[in-house]
């Protein structure tokens, strides 16, 4: 049985590998006609991504392993795909598809612009997302993680014209070789234990100090890449940057990837973590939770709003994962995995087509400013009905999906706080579920803020008058994502009971036996899904009689439009509360941890009136206190290393033979 | 089973009917309490329901750039707070509380902010904005607070579970009242004041901007629509004061219906009457003072819960 491979699955991951190469090669094949790269690369994206949905289903039943090729005869592109990596690559080559059927409209844009380098990256972006996730050996896994970062950053660096994408695309870069770099160290320490090959790799143990310094390399490799406070600095500005179908996909589904590898080391890879470890993880995460959720409440950009969010998420799935760790030795340890794998599926969903509803009110107005937006409901309603159930689904609203695994996730750090092994571990379950609580609070308002700025009230600009909904091939993946994200709320109980099966496939045997059955979790008092179906029913009750009775309510229930009062004053569209008004209070409440800097100037002009501008600076978080240090020791040691590259000819000849003569008295 | 199910049906369905019903009433008698502590008379309590009908027979007047969201939130709100009291426990216990815990009742509150949120903003007036920016930001701090106070009472019940937690409650007597459950109830005591926007949090009766927040986002809202609001507005209210009435005094008198029911609503009304002497006493408070209040409270509530974790 173990031995059996679907005869379907290696024949559909090679196809799929082969469309993402030759739309690769194509992209840039055909760089003199504008328009056809984009189309050739969209097309083999969609396909490839296809094939890999179908290999993906299939190895969510079968797992599945082989060679991809061989070079010399000692090393070979070893691929393996299990239930655990199916799960992912199911998620991402499904983003793939919806992506790549928004991008053959969307991305017309750049046509002109770096069509044919936007085609090729964005094919090997999702081939290479999909070889880490299959790579069964440390070579492949760095390979492909290469490959990913690269690609991702051509995308980002595409509107290079621009200084801030520039500088975007130049800090992404850094960090993300940094923490390639971080990994190498790693995956080589690992590989003194295991050999090169995953498939030795199962709960190494180091000794000592060197697993805690293997577990933190991967701790801030894969952390920021999934943008984990404090190495999230990249994220923010990356994100917004690239186009907005390519945002999606960084956004929803890259750094799952991420969260995909830092789950293969904690508990395949390593032995269990110890629970200092899981600890930190939990601290990380909440922290990343209030961080995300704060500045989303005060980013003046669109795209920046729902990057935040994301590293709000990210923050939700690593205290999930810490929580497993500390709650090792009980049952709930994979209902935590569960919730992380169930998280990581919904929020893939609804990251996915608020990216592209942004995507959408970027094509129809030119801006991302949300003080520049405003109304837009009026003029692109549909996109706007796709942006509010995205809205009320990070906001944790019942009964879509994001409270369903904010639920989830409430009750793992519940039973952490009530069955923690020492009393710290519980003070620990009680503060995060405070902070979370405090986050949620904090999301629904940004988001709020968001949903209300850019499509409530008013147009506040002619940019804002004149927009129209988007083409029938973008609103397509946005409504399927809609109704995806509606099922997995709905159905939370039936994929969590599905996706705690599945995490318990990678952790240690020891929380194996009792997590085969997620019935003994202890979910108390019962199962949400129902509760969300009844959830959903009263409101369809409601809303059915709010339709019946503006139906049929004659004239008592009639409703009238009329000017709102101004006080006897017109009230212009730049009257209505702005994006930064919105979060004043937030602002001000949290001034002691935000320190933001504002200044009120007043220019006179010619006449009587003087105008006062308002200027408030949002410093990416954590960048003054960890990077600046860093940098500066960077600038200082290159400053001091300079002095060896004079200039002049003799001494880099002097240079050389110093050096055959160290290598001659040290070789030999 | 089919007497367990009758009886969930039965209880169930007539609590709801009283909470909806007598929610209104409830909003009548602390007003009326109110006036009589500040010397003046007051509306008779049975005002609020002829209020409310009032307005439900007249035509909704909405903002010319309002969309559809305008339309919708009254009820989205109506049925967020609606679906809330089966969650929460009204008499004995909560319709749907095998398949339902107290997370599920935050959250729909928030459901029910949310939607007065975007309806704040959809009429591209000043005053809706400034409602909204000051509730959502305030909201953000009540609900850990709500949260942690509910914390102390569940963890030492070891359910999330409301109804589960006054069975608990009420079997532990006296045994249960310890510093954690005091400073718990404390915190709880803070957060119905601010979640039912009362002084010195909000004031109900205000529609003076330096002041008004709950009010302010609503300030646009008129005919049914405003009915369905008030109306949704008061059962909140009515369900949090049963909340902590049945989290202070989880007794009630077995086995004999009438009884039963009357110390049931003298507990709730008692509550209601506390929040009235303490809207009279205090004075409300600055916008940005608040925090100090809420955190003050957050604070109380995780020390008890700190507390009851090393078995204080």
């Amino acid at each position: 049985m173990s031995n059996y491979i679907h005869p379907f699955i290696t024949p559909a991951l090679y196809v799929g590998q082969i469309c993402f190469l030759a739309g690769c090669i194509a992209s840039l094949f055909f760089r003199n006609r504008p328009g056809l790269p984009r189309k050739v690369s969209c097309l083999t994206s969609a396909a490839g991504s296809l094939f890999w949905v179908l290999a993906a289903w299939q190895g969510l039943h079968q797992p599945a392993q082989g060679t991809l090729f061989t070079i010399g005869f000692d090393w070979a592109w070893f691929w393996r795909i299990d239930t655990f990596s199916s799960l992912f690559l199911l998620v991402v080559s499904g983003a793939g598809v919806l992506a790549s059927i928004y991008g053959w409209q969307y991305a017309r844009e750049y046509d002109t612009t770096g069509g044919p380098v936007l085609g090729c990256a964005y094919n090997l972006f999702l081939l290479s997302l999909g070889l880490v996730l299959t790579a069964d050996g440390v070579l492949p896994f760095l390979l492909s993680w290469e490959f990913m970062s690269i690609s991702s950053l051509f995308m980002v660096g595409l509107d290079h014209q621009k200084p801030a994408v520039r500088q975007a695309a130049f800090i992404y870069g850094i960090i993300t070789h940094g923490a390639t770099a971080l990994l190498t160290i790693a995956f080589l320490l690992l590989a003194n234990l295991g050999g090169l090959n995953f498939a030795n790799w199962q709960a190494l143990q180091p000794a000592g100090a060197i697993y805690h310094l293997v577990f933190a390399l991967f701790l801030i490799g894969f952390g920021s890449k999934a943008g984990l406070v404090p190495v999230h600095v990249w994220l923010p500005r990356a994100h917004p940057a690239a186009p907005s179908h390519v945002s999606a996909l960084m956004s929803g589904v890259m750094v799952k990837v991420a969260i995909y590898g830092l789950l293969r080391a904690a508990f395949t890879w390593l032995d269990t973590p110890p629970p200092v470890w899981g600890g930190i993880l939990l601290v990380l995460g909440i922290a990343s939770a209030l961080t995300g959720a704060l500045y989303a409440m005060i980013d003046q950009d669109l795209k920046g709003v729902l990057a935040y969010s994301t590293i709000e998420n990210i923050g939700l799935l690593t205290a999930g994962m810490g929580a497993a760790i500390l709650l090792d030795s009980m049952d709930a340890g994979a209902l935590a995995l569960g919730f992380v794998l169930l998280h990581t599926i919904s929020h893939a969903t609804f990251k996915m087509f608020l990216f592209l509803g942004a995507g959408a009110v970027q094509g129809a107005t030119h801006t991302r400013r949300l003080d520049r937006l405003g109304g837009l409901i009026h003029s692109m309603p549909q996109t706007a009905g796709v942006v509010l159930v995205g809205v009320l689904t990070i906001a944790a609203v019942p009964p879509l999906a994001g409270f369903a695994s904010e639920w989830v996730l409430m009750q793992v750090l519940f039973s952490l706080a009530n069955n923690g092994a020492t009393v710290e571990m519980r003070a620990a379950g009680v503060l995060a579920m405070v902070a979370l609580a405090l986050t949620a609070g904090l999301v629904a308002a940004a988001m709020v803020r968001l949903f209300g700025v850019v499509f409530l009230g008013r147009a506040r600009t002619a940019d804002a008058t004149h927009a129209g909904e988007p083409s029938k091939a973008m609103r397509l993946p946005m409504s399927v994502l809609v109704a995806g994200c509606v099922v997995v709320g709905l159905a939370s109980r039936p994929l969590l009971a599905f996706t705690t099966r599945v995490a318990a496939q990678i952790i240690p045997q020891s929380m194996r036996d009792i997590s085969a059955a997620p019935q003994s979790v202890p979910l108390n008092p019962g199962l949400p899904s129902v509760a969300l179906l009844l959830i959903a029913l009263l409101a369809l009750t409601f809303l059915g009689v709010a339709a019946l009775t503006r139906h049929y309510g004659g004239k008592s229930h009639a409703v009238r439009c009329s000017l709102p009062w101004g006080c006897g004053a017109d009230l212009t569209p730049q009257m209505q509360y702005s994006a930064l008004g919105l979060a004043e209070p937030a602002r001000i409440i949290f001034r002691s941890i935000l320190r933001l800097k504002s200044a009120v100037t007043q220019t006179h002009s010619s006449q009587s009136a003087s105008v006062s501008r308002f200027q408030l600076a949002v410093p990416v978080p954590g960048e003054g206190m960890l990077y600046k240090p860093v940098r500066n020791l960077f600038v200082h040691f290159a400053e001091r290393i300079r002095k060896v590259q004079a200039g002049s000819l003799q001494l880099y000849l002097a240079y050389m033979l110093a050096t055959l003569l160290v290598l001659l008295l040290v070789v030999r | 089973m089919v007497a367990t199910a009758f009886n969930i049906v039965f209880n169930g369905f007539l609590q709801l009917l009283a909470a909806l019903l007598l929610a209104p009433l409830l909003s009548g008698i602390i007003k009326r309490t109110k006036a009589f502590l500040q010397g003046r008379t007051g509306p008779i309590p049975l005002q609020v329901y002829r209020d409310i009908t009032k307005m439900w027979g007249k035509e909704a007047v909405v903002s010319t750039h309002a969309s559809v969201v305008s339309l919708w939130a009254p009820w989205i709100i109506a049925a967020a707070v609606g679906a809330a009291s089966l969650y929460i426990p009204i008499m004995s216990a909560a319709p749907l509380h095998r398949i339902g815990d107290l997370f599920i009742a935050v959250y729909l509150f928030a459901l029910a902010r949310l939607a007065t949120g975007l309806l704040g903003l959809d009429g591209a007036t000043n005053f809706g904005g400034m409602g909204t920016g000051r509730e959502m930001a305030v909201g953000a701090l009540t609900e850990p607070v709500l949260l942690v106070s509910l914390l102390g009472i569940a963890l030492p019940a070891g359910t999330t579970g409301l109804t589960n937690m006054t069975h608990y409650l009420a079997a532990v007597g006296l045994g249960g009242v310890n510093l954690s459950y005091l400073l718990a109830m404390a915190a709880l005591g803070v957060v119905l004041v601010a979640e039912t926007g009362r002084i010195p949090v909000d004031n109900p009766d205000t529609h003076l901007e330096l002041t008004m927040m709950h009010e302010s986002m609503i300030l646009d809202v008129s005919g049914w629509h405003l009915a369905l609001i008030t109306w949704a507005n008061s059962v909140k209210q009515f369900l949090l004061c049963s909340l902590l009435a049945n989290l202070v005094l989880p007794w009630y008198p077995a086995g004999r219906f009438l009884p039963a029911v009357l110390f049931y609503l003298g507990k709730v009304l008692a509550i209601g009457l506390a929040l009235a002497a303490v809207e009279t006493a205090y004075a409300k408070m600055r916008l940005f003072k608040l925090p100090h209040l809420l955190g003050f409270a957050l604070l109380l509530g995780i020390l008890g819960v700190l507390f009851g974790l090393w078995g204080l």
